[in-house]
């Protein structure tokens, strides 16, 4: 074997050649919008801030602007009736939760029910905590309930007669910053751990 | 030798039993989903798959313990969520139809005691040709992959 082919000045050049390389194959990848592109999330921005809103908790508390202060917020629109989305929307909050930080990081979660008629702040509480003791339930009427749902784009409308209503909604789970902004737009399909992500590259 | 011999051919008689498709439609992963206390509906989900030769159109279910059940389906209208009853179901030839969170599911309407995790819960479905299935659907809290039981 040539001794000089595997010389340490070849080795030495061609590591430099491919380090070099791969640095530009990263620049390059990350040239393209960065941002605004977390995969599971529409990140509004600028951030959107929310106007005054008076509803009440599942504990009969005020529940308006000043409770988003302070915290990061998973806020979802639903309802205890329905039998697919909605536990299956709460199921993945309980699922994301440890993934953003836990019961210690001051992150809330929301449940705002858009069926005040059939959730009182009893019946949201029960439902709530079934899913993690620290979930928050909240509504009011449909005009108190407009003032947070019509910034937002949040549309929600009775579907079906008599007792056993469905109320057809968005499914979206919404992401609010400690300054009661809205920042982002997670759509369905929720994947936890995709939600995480999103979460930590919007508080960067 | 005569001993293995017949174990030989039963187990071959096996083999080729289950490589033939079934007149029946076939259920896998049954559960329905814990609610919480309180709710008047819970969701089934399932994976039914077709007969080897006729589509099986399921019409109707019932389930014991609740006053009724109905099909329906979750559908993605302009970013909000709707459910559309189906009144059928065509599960046709060697074909997967998916009963899953966000999508299809039985919804079990009105349950008449606690329906807690670990408990079964007894359904019947109908299909057009009259041919009714019975299974013991066990309840759970949740799947851990839920995600990706997406239709």
């Amino acid at each position: 074997m040539n001794k000089h082919l595997f010389s340490p000045t070849r080795v030495a050049i061609a590591m430099i050649i491919m380090v070099t390389l791969g640095f530009v194959a990263q620049r390059l990848s990350k040239s393209g919008p960065a941002q605004t592109e977390l995969q599971g999330i529409t990140v509004i921005d600028p951030p959107l801030a929310l106007a005054p809103f008076s509803l009440t908790d599942d504990r009969g508390a005020p529940f308006d602007r000043e409770r988003l202060r302070g915290r990061w917020t998973f806020l979802f629109f639903g309802y205890a009736h329905c039998a697919d989305v909605c536990p299956t929307a709460m199921t993945v909050l309980k699922q994301l939760k440890p993934l953003a930080g836990g019961a210690d990081a001051g992150v809330q979660y929301v449940l705002v029910s858009v069926d005040p008629e059939r959730d009182t702040p009893a019946k949201l509480g029960e439902y709530v905590r079934y899913f993690d003791p620290q979930f928050v339930g909240a509504t009011g009427s449909h005009a108190d309930l407009a003032k947070l749902t019509k910034p937002m784009g949040v549309h929600y409308a009775r579907s079906g007669a008599g007792a056993d209503y469905q109320v057809n909604h968005s499914s979206a789970i919404f992401l609010v910053d400690p300054q009661a902004r809205l920042r982002g737009l997670l759509p369905q399909p929720h994947v936890p751990q995709l939600m995480a992500i999103a979460f930590a590259g919007v508080k960067k | 030798m005569i001993r293995s011999a017949r174990l030989l051919g039963l187990a071959l008689v096996l083999v080729f039993a289950g490589a033939h498709a079934s007149d029946e439609v076939a259920v896998q992963g049954a559960w329905v989903r814990e609610a919480p206390p309180g709710a008047s509906v819970m969701a089934a989900y399932m994976t039914l798959v077709g007969t080897a030769s006729s589509t099986k159109t399921l019409v109707a279910a019932k389930a014991a313990g609740f006053a009724s059940v109905e099909l329906h389906e979750t559908v993605f209208e302009s970013g909000g969520v709707a459910m559309r009853p189906l009144t059928a179901l065509a599960i046709p030839p060697r074909e997967r139809i998916v009963l899953a969170p966000g999508g299809r599911h039985l919804m079990l309407i009105k349950p008449q005691r606690a329906f807690g995790e670990g408990s079964q819960v007894v359904l019947e479905l109908k299909f057009a040709d009259g041919a009714v299935m019975r299974l013991d659907v066990p309840v759970k809290r949740a799947l851990a992959d839920e995600a990706h039981h997406h239709h």
